[in-house]
C-alpha cells in the first residue's frame, strides 16, 4: 500500500516532481473554479491518491458509481507516500487543492489531523461511521480503509524454524540470522519493538511512547538487520532474491510473493497494525462532496469487497469480509483472526510528538 | 550569417555581440529562472525560515546529518578517482586503438549507461551482487564465496561508479584528442619506458582534463539518491536520501534547504580547488 515511486518522477528528482505536481495541481484548481461549489452537476472531486492499482481499484469500486450518482467528475492527484507533505505544502501556500485522501498512512493522518489540516467528522456521520463500520475503524477526521499488517516472514527454505511471536523475531540468540527492516515510518517500526519488550498489543495504542527504551531495544536488534527497506518492491526483491531469510514485511506483499511460489511462512503474532485512512482535507473546495464520499464507501460494503479484491489490502466494513473469497479474506489485517494478534501504534502520541520520533529514528538509521 | 561580421561586408564566423546575446537570450533566461532563482531563494529559505544559521547546526549537529554528509563525500571521491581511472583507461584506448572492432566495443561499453534508465541499471547491478547471484556463484565455484555484497558500501560504490564512468570518459576522450601521440614516441625513442612516458608525458598534458573530470564526477556524484537506496538500503547514509526524507517525510523544509545549502558549497569548493590546481585558463580548456 505505502509503495514508494523510486525513479521517475517519485523519490527521485523531488524539486521536479514537485514543481510538476504544483503544475498539476495548478491546472486541477483552475478546473475547480471554474466549476463552481460543492454538489454542483459536473463539480470536480479531487482526491490524493496513490497512483496505480490503488486509484484503478478506487475508480472501479467507489468512483464510478458516485461520479454516475452525483454528477461529479472525480480526479486523482497521485503522492506516493508523500500526501502529508502535500496537504502541508497546499496549506503554507493558502493553495488547498485536494479534496480528499484516499487511504493515507496513519502517521500522517494524525499528524495532519492534529495540526488542523483534516477536516473533523460531523457527529451524526462519526455516529453513522461507528454504526456501520465498528468504532474501532472509526477516527475523529475519518475511517480506516486499505490497512495491512506489519508482519513477521521466515523463508521456510532457508529457515529450520521461525519466530513465532514479535518477541522470538527480536530474540538474535535464537535466532541470528540476518534479517530485513522497516526503514521507514517510524512509528510502527518502533511499535514491533515495545511489542518485542513486553507491553501488550492491547495497551500499544494507549501507553505513551518511550523513546529511549524502544531504541536500546532497537539498537541490540540492529546488528542482525542487514537492509532496510523503503518500499513495498523493495521487501519482495529482498526475499526473492534471498538476501535475507527473515523479516518484518508489509502483510499484503508478504501473500503476494506466496503466490508467486516463494516459501514464505506469514506470522502475525505481534505485528503492528498499519491503517490507513479516508480523510476530507480542510480548506478544500468541495468539502461537502467528499464528506459524501466517504459516506459513500463506507456504506457500500460490495463496493469495499471489490476494492479488497483489486488491491488485496483490507476494508473497514466488516460485512465486506462476508463478500470476498476465503483465501482473500484470511490474508486481510482487518480479519478478526488477524486484527487480534496485531498491536495498533500510538498514533496520538506520535501526532504531538513527530519530529522527536522522526529524528531519533533517523539517527537510529543512518547515524 | 553570410555578413554578420563587421560592416566592411567580409564574412565571419564570430557574431556580433548583440546578435550572440540575442541567441543566447532565452538561454540565460531560462539559467536565471531555473537554476540562479531556485539556488539563490533556498540560499536564503535556509538562513531565514525555521531556526535560521541553526538550520546548519541542526544538520552538522545530528548523527545522521554528519555521518551522511562525510560518507557522501568519501563515496564521491572514491567514485571520482575510479571513474577517472576507468574512463581515462577507455578514453585513452578509444584515442589510440587503430582496431575499428575495438573501437567500436569501447564505445558500446561507455555508451551502454546513458541507454538505460537509472533504475534498470542499477536492479541489474543488484541482479549481479545479489546473494547466490552470478557473481555470487562464481566465487563459490572458485571457493571464494559466498560473498553478498548486496546493501553494502561497496555496492553503491559500484553501481555510482558504473553511472560515472562515461562521464569521465566522454570529458577525458576529448583532451586525448588534443595531445599528439608523436610525442609519446617521442618519448619511447629517447629511452622512456611506456610507464615513464605516460606518467612523463601523458599525464601532465592530461592533467586539466583529469581534474575537470574527477570535479564533473565529484559534483554530480554528491546527488545520487536511487543508487544508495537500491544497493544500499533505507540505512545507507547519504545526502540525498537525508534531504529527501526532510521534505516528503518529515516536511522540514529549513532542514532540507540547510542541507541542500551544504552540499551546494561542498561542490562549489571542489570546483574551486580544481581551479587553483589547474587554472582558470587550463581548466577551461579542458571542458571546451
Amino acid at each position: 500500500m505505502r509503495d514508494l515511486i523510486i525513479g521517475g518522477a517519485g523519490r527521485l528528482g523531488g524539486r521536479v516532481s514537485v514543481a510538476l505536481a504544483a503544475l498539476a495541481l495548478l491546472a486541477g484548481g483552475a478546473a475547480i473554479a471554474g466549476c463552481g461549489g460543492s454538489g454542483k452537476s459536473g463539480t470536480t472531486l479531487t482526491i490524493g491518491g496513490w497512483g496505480g492499482v490503488i486509484d484503478e481499484a478506487t475508480q472501479k469500486a467507489y468512483l464510478n458509481q458516485f461520479d454516475s450518482q452525483t454528477g461529479t467528475k472525480s480526479q486523482f492527484v497521485d503522492a506516493p507516500g508523500v500526501q502529508l507533505a502535500r496537504v502541508e505544502a497546499q496549506n503554507a501556500a493558502h493553495q488547498v487543492q485536494w479534496d480528499a485522501v484516499d487511504s493515507l498512512d496513519g502517521g500522517s493522518a494524525f499528524t495532519l489531523y492534529a495540526k488542523g489540516q483534516l477536516l473533523p467528522l460531523p457527529a451524526a456521520q462519526r455516529a453513522s461511521f461507528e454504526s456501520e463500520l465498528g468504532a474501532q475503524k472509526v477516527t475523529p477526521f475519518g475511517f480506516s480503509h486499505g490497512s495491512l499488517g506489519d508482519v513477521i516472514v521466515c523463508n521456510t527454505e532457508k529457515m529450520k524454524s521461525c519466530p513465532s511471536d514479535m518477541a522470538q523475531f527480536y530474540d538474535t540468540k535464537a535466532f541470528p540470522q540476518p534479517r530485513m527492516f522497516g526503514g521507514i515510518e517510524p512509528i510502527e517500526a518502533i511499535t514491533t519493538a515495545e511489542v518485542a519488550a513486553g507491553i501488550p498489543i492491547a495497551h500499544t495504542a494507549t501507553t505513551p511512547v518511550d523513546v529511549k527504551a524502544v531504541l536500546k531495544t532497537l539498537e541490540a536488534l540492529k546488528p542482525y538487520i542487514k537492509v532496510f527497506w523503503q518500499s513495498g518492491d523493495q521487501q519482495q526483491q529482498i526475499i526473492r532474491s534471498g538476501q535475507v531469510p527473515l523479516g518484518i514485511m508489509w502483510s499484503d506483499r508478504a501473500y503476494q510473493l506466496i503466490s508467486q511460489g516463494v516459501k514464505l511462512k506469514v506470522v502475525w503474532a505481534g505485528g503492528a497494525y498499519e491503517p490507513s485512512y479516508w480523510a476530507v482535507v480542510k480548506s478544500g473546495h468541495n468539502a461537502a462532496l467528499a464528506s459524501r464520499l466517504l459516506t459513500f464507501i463506507a456504506s457500500h460494503p460490495r463496493s469495499q469487497a471489490t476494492w479488497a479484491e483489486i488491491v488485496h489490502d483490507s476494508v473497514p466494513n466488516p460485512r465486506a469480509l462476508g463478500y470476498l473469497p476465503a483465501s482473500i479474506a484470511s490474508q486481510l489485517a482487518d480479519n478478526p483472526v488477524n486484527l487480534k494478534q496485531l498491536a495498533t501504534p500510538n498514533f496520538t502520541w506520535y501526532a504531538q510528538h513527530s519530529e522527536e520520533l522522526n529524528t531519533a529514528y533517523e539517527n537510529f538509521l543512518r547515524g | 550569417m553570410s555578413t554578420a561580421a563587421g560592416g566592411d561586408g567580409a564574412w565571419s564566423a564570430v557574431l556580433p555581440n548583440r546578435y550572440a546575446l540575442a541567441l543566447l537570450a532565452p538561454l540565460l533566461a531560462v539559467l536565471l529562472a531555473l537554476v540562479v532563482y531556485p539556488l539563490g531563494k533556498l540560499t536564503v529559505d535556509s538562513l531565514t525560515s525555521g531556526a535560521g544559521v541553526g538550520n546548519y547546526e541542526a544538520v552538522l549537529s545530528s548523527p545522521a546529518g554528519r555521518r551522511a554528509l562525510v560518507t557522501t563525500i568519501l563515496a564521491s571521491v572514491l567514485v571520482s578517482v575510479v571513474a577517472v581511472a576507468l574512463g581515462g583507461t577507455l578514453a585513452w584506448q578509444i584515442r589510440v586503438s587503430s582496431s575499428r572492432w575495438l573501437r567500436g566495443a569501447l564505445w558500446l561499453a561507455v555508451l551502454a549507461p546513458f541507454w538505460m534508465g537509472t533504475v534498470v541499471k542499477n536492479y541489474a547491478i543488484v541482479i549481479l551482487l545479489s546473494a547466490e547471484g552470478p557473481l555470487d556463484r562464481a566465487l563459490q565455484t572458485l571457493g571464494l564465496g559466498p560473498v553478498s555484497w548486496l546493501y553494502t558500501s561497496t555496492a553503491v560504490a559500484i553501481g555510482m561508479v558504473y553511472t560515472m564512468v562515461p562521464y569521465a570518459a566522454f570529458a577525458l576522450y576529448g583532451v586525448f584528442l588534443g595531445i599528439d601521440r608523436s610525442l609519446l614516441d617521442a618519448a619511447r625513442g629517447l629511452g622512456a619506458s611506456r610507464a615513464r612516458a605516460i606518467a612523463g608525458v601523458l599525464l601532465p598534458l592530461a592533467l586539466p582534463g583529469l581534474v575537470a573530470g574527477g570535479a564533473l564526477v565529484f559534483a554530480i556524484s554528491l546527488g545520487f539518491y536511487v543508487t544508495p537506496v537500491l544497493l544500499g538500503g533505507a540505512q545507507a547514509p547519504f545526502m540525498a536520501s537525508y534531504i529527501q526524507d526532510y521534505i516528503f517525510t518529515f516536511y522540514d523544509y529549513p532542514i532540507a534547504s540547510a542541507a541542500s545549502v551544504i552540499l551546494l558549497v561542498v561542490a562549489l569548493a571542489v570546483l574551486g580547488v580544481a581551479l587553483a590546481l589547474v587554472g582558470r585558463g587550463r581548466l577551461r580548456r579542458a571542458l571546451a
